[in-house]
């Protein structure tokens, strides 16, 4: 990952040989010295060289010794990262010289470090202390005083104590460099300098909590984390998938005395690499939170825990109801497809409207004939067209990944001038501000257009014309695309101008503008161009192609859903992991009121639960196992952290209970073993991938949760009971809830990263192929969708190529911001005090038109319901078109055709400024209850927890 | 042969020697022996020479300790402080090595030399902050952490610790 070279194996790398010690190694000739050191497993120290940054010589730690030949004694110091391989080059790493070196320059930055380390969120993963103890260095010499510096306030996320800091300057070359910030830099002079903000300010970046991971120390620190915080040595860790957006990001979340503290990069070279986005690290504060569901409702238990019996006694009276059961996106591959089996196909609803189930399709259709790519290959894509879809809002990893892809024109001019691409200040230098061309069709403006070639605000009607457009010229460059506008014609020649150019373009679109042409356009694109183009198409959710997988001609939408409910017949609905948000306020009463019994399955309070006979509480993806599908169709496996305390299970098991009285029974035998469970889905669906890669592992040796290390086992819950309980059995997955086992590197999922010597994310290194390429051990990615499936292709979705032009009434879009675009993400008080102020934005012909002009806010009517929101006026934006923003949009859709657009008056607006302050007071308040609640809840850990959760007995 | 004989008599000598000399037993607990400063007894926690809680919830004593006896977790006051919201030693476990002692870095954990640790109830062996704190600075009277460390706190502002340079004015740019 990084440096945008091309992925190879270790086996098909040219590689020479070096002499390190006297050691014969193999090194890549294309890489510098201590990148080939490091991929030979050796230790040596390093702060500000980065495997997706490159080498800039700043810190001087990776000294080594340069010898002439094998008989010299003495040789020359240099910086490894900055040295050039050459074949059968004599290095010394372990000799007096070089060791000496590295010594000093530690000691020289320890002269100012602060003595803070108990009190450091870094401590125990610290890359410093890592390297301390490697060079040798165990006391200071000097005595004179330390420097110091004011901290900044960066926001609710990254905490600051520059006193700490030891001038790598990574965190300005990640902020600013790599992920394109603007309001991060570096400040002052000589050894007084100070890495931070102009002035105290929320951060700006999406990836602004990477900042933690890249810093070698504790200059940036993850507040939430902080605020509740246990060692990493404490952690229970599990290797999981991000369900923030459909990227699937592979994360690591580690939990302590039953509650998740936080969320960390995990590994994976195709997927994410080093980085993660900020919806992705903080947003799991609903996992903690007050809202969620602990208690059945509707069902008397006998014992403890729900019973398979106390069940089927309690369901009974609706055994002769006609139910329709209602899946999600969000909701793993194994809760959809039991839901399938449940009922039968032809009572399933993904829960998805007409338009979204077709959109799903094409995508589908698009996955398996043509070639949709992951983020390894997007950062090689030499052209990008992005249609529509504001990627750095709904899946921010890609928009860092396309950031990396416009650096390819000026990486070219590097390699034409035979800089080396680690060579980073000289290849930066060298490509000035050439930047590969990057093609913006879309509505408002996005955070990608900095590095944009040329942008198009239009519709989305128009985005699907555009589209078609530039399918046609490329086809015949004399073709007719009168139908556009001047503008938009010109940005069409220029982008087929460029893409004729291009080796390796790329179209990136997505679903959030709910426009079903986009994607038409896209696949006639892919179809009459077959190869040419590679594609990153954004779903909305986590599992949305997994859902998709599901869908077949039976499966009902959410309209027809509606329909059959106010039918004659008396219907129910069993809905699973879904807040119906895809509906519309109307939509969310008629299908709810007119349900004769409704069982929710779910893990957080939402309107389904305020309806809901029966609910069923479940676990959320931090407590339990399952498969989720991502936007290229890769099928990826995450697991429990925790196992959830009694009576919440995983959904899969509650629907299993489920089958003996509602269901059709084929789910009943399928044993109690998630294993089987998977195995006898796959026979029933034919679909279900075949998951035995990721069960693979629990045969050989169980890999640890907890690091070797892990302390406090025989006291934390002794002040319940002093009789210690046994460890929690998993027979699900390879992993134990305890100490026991593997050590991490043993799976190929790794729950934490860690290896001898380096503690921190950086010990990552030694279980590569190489540093910066694929693991050893490969985590098992399984396609979902099987091209050469002959009855997967029978999908009716006929490409309409004559788009019809758009007509001159206003258009209204639901604006995506990371932090509020899906119910799960915005209980996190975090996001609540981050997510943009609900906002109107448009034309200034536009806001004339509606007499916006002159006000600061508008007040805003859809369906009789009145909101006030602030008034954005932007040249910058389609015409004819509005971009709003309201806080209720992640609960549900709104039917903006009716919408009534005026003026706020002054009244309005103080009530709307009044409202403001009480809600971020209210918000402050409850985090911080929140918290209280969670440090009580630490001291009473449930035993039955730690006892083994159901299997027990 | 000689030798052989020599060292017979030898060690019946010297074991008839010890049945004239001062016995090394004491009534306990009617007698109590001497117990240096230093030997490794109950555990206490310390506080600051001004007082306020020496612990700041490092875990490192956690983590050296063999038998995992201890548990704890950290918060952060208002005046920027951190301490154990709670800090449980399950004595029933705790075999006095005083890995705790040594791997504690503000000087909080020290071991006395109490070792009257019986009870009936194995229950009452577990001892949770409040049991274990005491009201002055143990071995270490005159250290405070917070006058050494770099953080802000109620101790000190920047560059008021020990040991520290006033903060630097980034805006300087005067050599």
């Amino acid at each position: 990952m990084g440096l945008n070279m091309s992925k190879v194996t270790i086996d098909e790398r040219n590689t020479i040989n070096i002499y390190v010690d006297g050691v014969k190694l193999q090194v890549d000739p294309e890489d510098n010295l201590l990148a080939g050191v490091l991929s030979n497993k050796l230790n040596l120290p390093y702060f500000c060289w980065h495997p997706s940054m490159g080498s800039i010589g700043a810190c001087r730690q990776c000294a080594v010794t340069i010898f002439d030949d094998e008989s010299q004694t003495r040789g020359r110091i240099a910086m490894a990262c900055m040295t050039p391989v050459t074949d059968g080059m004599y290095i010394g790493l372990g000799d007096e010289y070089s060791t000496v070196f590295r010594e000093q320059v530690i000691s020289a930055m320890m002269t100012n470090h602060p003595h803070d380390c108990p009190v450091c969120a870094e401590g125990g993963e610290c890359h410093l202390q890592d390297m301390t103890v490697m060079t040798g260095h165990s006391v200071r010499d000097y005595k004179g005083d330390k420097r110091t510096f004011e901290n900044q306030d960066l926001g609710p996320y990254i905490g600051h104590e520059m006193n700490r800091c030891i001038t790598c300057y990574r965190c300005v070359r990640y902020y600013k460099d790599y992920a394109g910030g603007t309001d991060f830099g570096v400040f002052g002079s000589r050894n007084k300098v100070c890495f931070g903000r102009q002035q105290d300010g929320v951060l700006e970046s999406e990836f602004s909590g990477n900042l933690v991971e890249v810093c070698p120390t504790g200059v940036f620190t993850d507040k939430p984390f902080s605020a509740h915080y246990a060692r990493k040595w404490d952690l229970q860790s599990a290797p999981s998938i991000c369900q923030g957006c459909s990227v699937g990001c592979n994360i690591s979340i580690g939990e302590r005395y039953g509650s998740v503290r936080r969320i960390v990069n995990r590994y994976n070279d195709s997927i994410n690499g080093y980085f993660l986005c900020d919806r992705g690290r903080f947003g799991f504060g609903y996992i903690n939170s007050d809202d969620r569901l602990t208690a059945c409702k509707g069902i008397k238990f006998s014992g403890e825990s729900p019973s398979v019996k106390d069940i089927h006694i309690s369901l009974a009276k609706y055994k002769a109801e006609k139910f329709i059961a209602i899946g999600s996106s969000r909701a793993s591959l194994e809760t959809n497809t039991a839901l399938k089996q449940l009922l039968g196909a032809d009572n399933f609803c993904a829960g998805l409207t007409q338009t979204q189930m077709l959109m799903l399709q094409l995508h589908q259709k698009l996955i398996k004939q043509h070639h949709c790519v992951d983020i390894d290959a997007i950062e090689q894509a030499d052209f990008v067209l992005i249609l529509g879809e504001d990627v750095t809002q709904t899946a921010p990893r890609i928009a860092l990944a396309l950031r990396q892809s416009v650096r390819n024109a000026g990486l070219a001019i590097a390699d034409r001038l035979r800089i080396p691409r680690w060579q980073d200040e000289a290849v930066r230098t060298a490509a000035g501000k050439t930047l590969s061309p990057l093609f913006i069709a879309q509505v408002s403006q996005s955070k990608l257009d900095d590095v944009a070639q040329e942008i198009n605000y239009s519709n989305a009607d128009d985005i699907a014309l555009i589209t078609q457009a530039i399918n046609a010229k490329l086809t015949a460059p004399d073709a007719d695309i009168n139908y556009l506008e001047p503008q938009q014609k010109h940005f069409v020649a220029s982008a087929t101008k460029a893409l004729q150019q291009a080796q390796n373009p790329l179209i990136v679109s997505g679903h959030s503008l709910a426009n079903v042409q986009i994607l038409q356009q896209c696949l006639a694109l892919a179809e009459n161009h077959q190869g040419k183009f590679g594609f990153a198409i954004m779903p909305s959710s986590v599992n949305s192609l997994g859902l998709a997988s599901l869908i077949d001609q039976q499966t009902l939408s959410l309209e027809q859903v509606i329909t059959q409910l106010q039918g004659e017949q008396e219907t129910s609905l069993i809905i699973a992991e879904n807040e119906l948000s895809n509906l519309t306020n109307e939509g969310q009463q008629q299908l709810l009121s007119s349900a004769a019994t409704i069982i929710a399955l779910e893990h957080s309070q939402s309107v389904v639960c305020a309806h809901a006979d029966v609910i069923l509480p479940v676990a959320c993806f931090a407590e339990s196992q399952g498969l989720v599908v991502n936007y290229t169709g890769s099928v990826q496996c995450f697991y429990s952290a925790l196992n959830a305390k009694l009576p919440i299970l995983p959904s899969w098991r509650y629907i299993q209970m489920l089958d003996g009285i509602l269901g059709q029974g084929k789910l009943a035998d399928c044993g109690d073993n998630l294993n089987d469970f998977r195995t006898s889905l796959s026979q029933l669906e034919s679909h279900f991938p075949d998951t035995f890669k990721f069960l693979a592992e629990q045969f050989l040796l169980k890999t640890a949760r907890q690091t070797h290390r892990s302390s406090g086992r025989t006291a934390m819950t002794a002040n319940q009971s002093v009789h210690e309980a046994k460890t929690t059995l998993d027979d699900n997955s390879p992993f134990n809830f305890s100490m026991e086992g593997g050590r991490a590197n043993n799976s190929s999922a790794m729950p934490f990263t860690w290896a001898p010597g380096w503690n921190s994310n950086q010990s990552i290194s030694k279980y590569q192929e190489f540093v910066g390429g694929k693991l050893s051990k490969s985590p098992a990615i399984v396609q979902i969708f099987d091209p050469n499936n002959e009855q997967d292709l029978s999908i009716q979705a006929a490409i309409n190529s004559e788009v019809k032009s758009s007509d001159d009434e206003l258009k209204v879009y639901p604006a995506k911001h990371i932090f509020a675009n899906d119910y799960l993400g915005i209980k996190t008080s975090e996001f609540k005090l981050t997510k943009p102020i609900p906002f109107i934005e448009l034309t200034p012909n536009d806001a004339d038109k509606y007499k916006l002009v002159q006000s600061s806010h508008a007040c805003i009517v859809i369906a009789g319901e009145e909101f006030t929101v602030q008034v954005k006026i932007n040249a910058a934006h389609a015409k004819y078109c509005a971009t709003l923003f309201l806080n209720e949009q992640v609960l549900r859709q709104f039917d903006y055709s009716s919408i009534i657009i005026k003026p706020a008056i002054s009244e309005k607006i103080h009530a709307f400024d009044k409202q403001l302050h009480e809600q971020i007071e209210q918000i402050n308040q409850a985090k911080q209850q929140q918290l209280r609640r969670l440090k009580q809840q630490d001291q009473f850990i449930p035993i039955r927890l730690m006892a083994g959760g159901l299997d027990d007995g | 042969m000689v030798k052989l004989f020599y060292s017979q008599f030898r060690t019946i000598w010297l074991v008839l020697k010890h049945t004239f000399s001062k016995a090394d037993t004491v009534q306990y607990p009617e007698q109590k022996p001497y117990l240096a400063p230093r030997y490794r007894g109950r555990i206490v926690l310390t506080r600051d020479p001004d007082g306020s809680e020496r612990c700041v919830a490092c875990n490192l004593c956690a983590v050296a300790c063999p038998v995992d006896c201890i548990s704890l977790q950290q918060t952060i006051d208002d005046d920027g402080r951190k301490r154990a919201e709670f800090f449980r030693i399950n004595f029933s476990r705790c075999i006095l090595c005083g890995f705790c002692e040594e791997a504690c870095p503000t000087y909080a954990i020290q071991l006395t030399p109490d070792v009257e640790l019986a009870e009936y109830d194995r229950k009452n062996l577990v001892y949770e902050k409040e049991n274990l704190l005491i009201n002055g600075p143990g071995k270490y009277p005159d250290y405070n952490f917070y006058k050494q460390s770099g953080v802000q706190t109620d101790v000190k502002n920047k560059g008021q610790g020990e040991h520290e340079q006033q903060p630097v004015n980034v805006k300087d740019l005067m050599p």
